[in-house]
């Protein structure tokens, strides 16, 4: 259903929808991005034994966001290498973290090829991720499933991850979103330099 | 910025749902709330997808590398954290 959702709006995006329509969605995604995290806040206040929970996190609250970001980079230069790309061009891509908007910018001073496809790859991290977070909760564990999310883990795929995780790992996936996106400007940028 | 507004939002939640200042009703309700929300969103991102003429084109031209690129980055970050958890065996499991 969740794909469907985004596949129906591509459909709609392509053969209904007027151009000068979709510019005036940027209000209606905030409003609706906010609401949502509202609710999600209710679902994670109403358990009461959520801080101890966290506590119990400890060091893995830092580590796996981390560990992500160390995935993506390397998943981009070892991306880069089968197209015969230089390992820093793959390795920035990779270091968008699925944030695409802020590193396609980044990288259209580099160049507009690399910049596009940036852009692009982050867009694709973004639906994979949607259609991927339950089957990786389901059979594989509730913190792999926050990995694929990337830097998006704190708004747009969150409540995703809070519909088929626990309060734990949603509260995991905030602040690992929260960590890689605040890596992008900083880490995109310095890869794309070596 | 976003972010702290972000962070706003999830709190002033978090506030509501543990002083549990939210409605009966709407708490019954708040799985399929999200999910009408959430579904509306995900519709709107994919019109805005759809709708842009550049990210239509690139996708004919550079859709499979970045299939590829999104495929690996995913597969390592999720790979990553699987040897992690199993590693410190204590987050991540369904307790």
């Amino acid at each position: 259903m969740i794909v469907a959702a985004v596949i129906l709006g591509c459909l709609a995006g392509i053969f209904i929808v007027p151009p000068e329509l979709a510019g005036k969605t940027d209000l209606f995604m905030d409003i609706g991005l906010c609401l949502l995290l509202v609710l999600v806040g209710i679902d994670i206040g109403k358990q009461k034994g959520i801080l101890k929970e966290v506590k119990k996190l400890g060091k893995s609250l830092i580590v796996i966001p981390l560990l992500i970001a160390l995935g993506s980079i390397v998943g981009g230069i070892v991306s880069g290498f089968i197209f015969q790309m230089p390992f820093n061009e793959g390795g920035a891509i990779g270091a968008g973290f699925g944030w695409y908007s802020l590193s396609a910018v980044i990288l259209a001073d580099y160049s507009n090829e690399l910049s596009a496809l940036a852009f692009l790859t982050n867009v694709i991290r973004e639906l994979f991720a949607i259609m991927l977070i339950p089957l990786i909760a389901k059979y594989i564990g509730y913190a792999e499933a926050v990995a694929p999310s990337g830097a998006t883990a704190m708004d747009t795929t969150l409540p995703i991850i809070t519909r088929y995780t626990d309060a734990k790992t949603s509260v995991l996936a905030f602040v690992s979103g929260v960590v890689l996106s605040t890596l992008v400007p900083i880490v995109v940028p310095i890869i794309i330099g070596l | 910025m976003r972010m702290l507004l972000y962070i706003g939002m999830l709190l002033m939640g978090a506030f509501i749902g543990y002083k549990e200042m939210a409605h009966p009703k709407l708490l019954r309700g708040l799985d399929k709330f999200q999910m009408a929300a959430l579904l509306m969103l995900l519709f709107v991102m994919g019109v805005r997808i759809g709708v842009d003429k550049e990210v239509m084109g690139a996708i004919q031209v550079i859709g499979f590398k970045a299939i590829v690129f999104a495929l690996i980055t995913i597969s390592l970050s999720v790979l990553f954290v699987w040897i992690f958890v199993r590693y410190t065996n204590k987050s991540g499991d369904r307790s």
